[in-house]
């Protein structure tokens, strides 16, 4: 019988179980966020700003897919990246990172879920921006909300990304108008 | 005698209310992972207009794709020269190919008019000072010989 038997540990056992934070973390500073800004063109050639870098909701849902995506998929044929933007006149949905859908998506009048025609990434920083705009072909009253999807086909279709309420809604907009979602998302 | 400490103003710090209202200033930083502030910290900010300063005197660069201006092309690029961000989007038009070439051809078109009318203007101003009636009455031929 040996008396020099070594006892070891399991990774599970050896682990503290806590994350542990880099020196230069920062709570303030390491988050995901976006920041949206919405403008409407008038048929008549005013613009105004109906959200001004308005920040985000970030589900929770959203917060896996990025994990998958960038850490766990091991092909490029899994979850595509949130550049589908959609809009709702909607004002009844709790806003929270339970959210799973967007009520009231708008599917119609040339407001229907679009991939955003413009995605852009600045080297060596945290920044892009995803934008996209929008031509009415017919009437619609008061957007008030828009989120960001992974999934173009709408609705309800595809995990809901970042969602955000504007300053002021849209007021009634008639075909022809356009109205411009530009979200600028910060990760660090 | 106690006194109430006095909240001192934060330009970095403000309130989503001043946020919407400066129309500058957002409520999360965005930083830059190549250079560095005095104090040796990544360049931080949350004010746009400082940002795109930023981006553009350091030679940031984009990536990303875009439709085309004219025809809805999507276009991909890779290091393009920094774009400033504003709340109307990013400041940045691109054309495809095809577009940027009839663009040219259009923009050739008018520069050749304007020079057509500039030359008949000038010939017409100097027809006029050399013979005020040259445009109203043709002039006879001289030098025909009858036979």
């Amino acid at each position: 019988m040996s008396t020099n038997q070594q006892i070891l540990l399991t990774p599970e056992q050896q682990s503290t179980k806590t994350l542990k934070r880099s020196k230069s973390y920062n709570p303030d500073l390491h988050k995901c966020e976006t920041y949206w800004c919405v403008v409407v063109k008038r048929k008549n050639g005013k613009e105004e700003l109906l959200a001004d870098y308005e920040h985000n909701v970030f589900p929770a849902g959203c917060i896996d897919s990025i994990h998958n995506m960038s850490f766990i998929n091991t092909s490029n044929t899994g979850t595509r990246g949130f550049g589908a933007i959609a809009v709702t006149a909607d004002t009844t949905q709790t806003l929270n990172s339970s959210v799973t859908a967007l009520t009231g998506e708008v599917t119609t009048n040339g407001l229907s879920r679009a991939e955003a025609n413009n995605k852009a990434h600045t080297a060596g920083t945290n920044v892009s921006l995803v934008e996209n705009t929008f031509t009415l072909t017919g009437t619609q009253s008061d957007v008030t909300r828009a989120a960001l999807f992974n999934v173009v086909t709408a609705p309800v279709s595809g995990t809901i990304g970042p969602v955000a309420a504007f300053s002021t809604s849209t007021g009634q907009m008639v075909s022809g108008e356009t109205l411009k979602v530009s979200i600028t998302i910060t990760t660090s | 005698m106690s006194t109430q400490p006095q909240p001192q103003q934060n330009n970095n710090q403000q309130s989503p209310q001043a946020t919407a209202k400066s129309g500058l200033v957002i409520g999360g930083p965005m930083k830059c992972f190549l250079h560095f502030d005095k104090n040796g910290e990544n360049y931080t900010t949350d004010n746009i207009d400082e940002w795109n300063k930023h981006c553009h005197d350091t030679g940031h660069t984009l990536s990303g794709t875009r439709k085309c201006e004219d025809c809805d092309n999507l276009i991909v690029y890779h290091n393009h020269p920094y774009r400033n961000m504003t709340p109307t989007g990013l400041a940045l038009v691109l054309r495809c190919d095809e577009c940027n070439t009839k663009l040219q051809q259009q923009e050739q078109q008018v520069k050749t008019s304007k020079a057509i009318v500039k030359t008949v203007g000038k010939y017409k101003a100097n027809s006029f000072s050399d013979n005020p009636n040259s445009q109203l009455t043709p002039q006879q031929p001289t030098n025909q010989s009858n036979k």
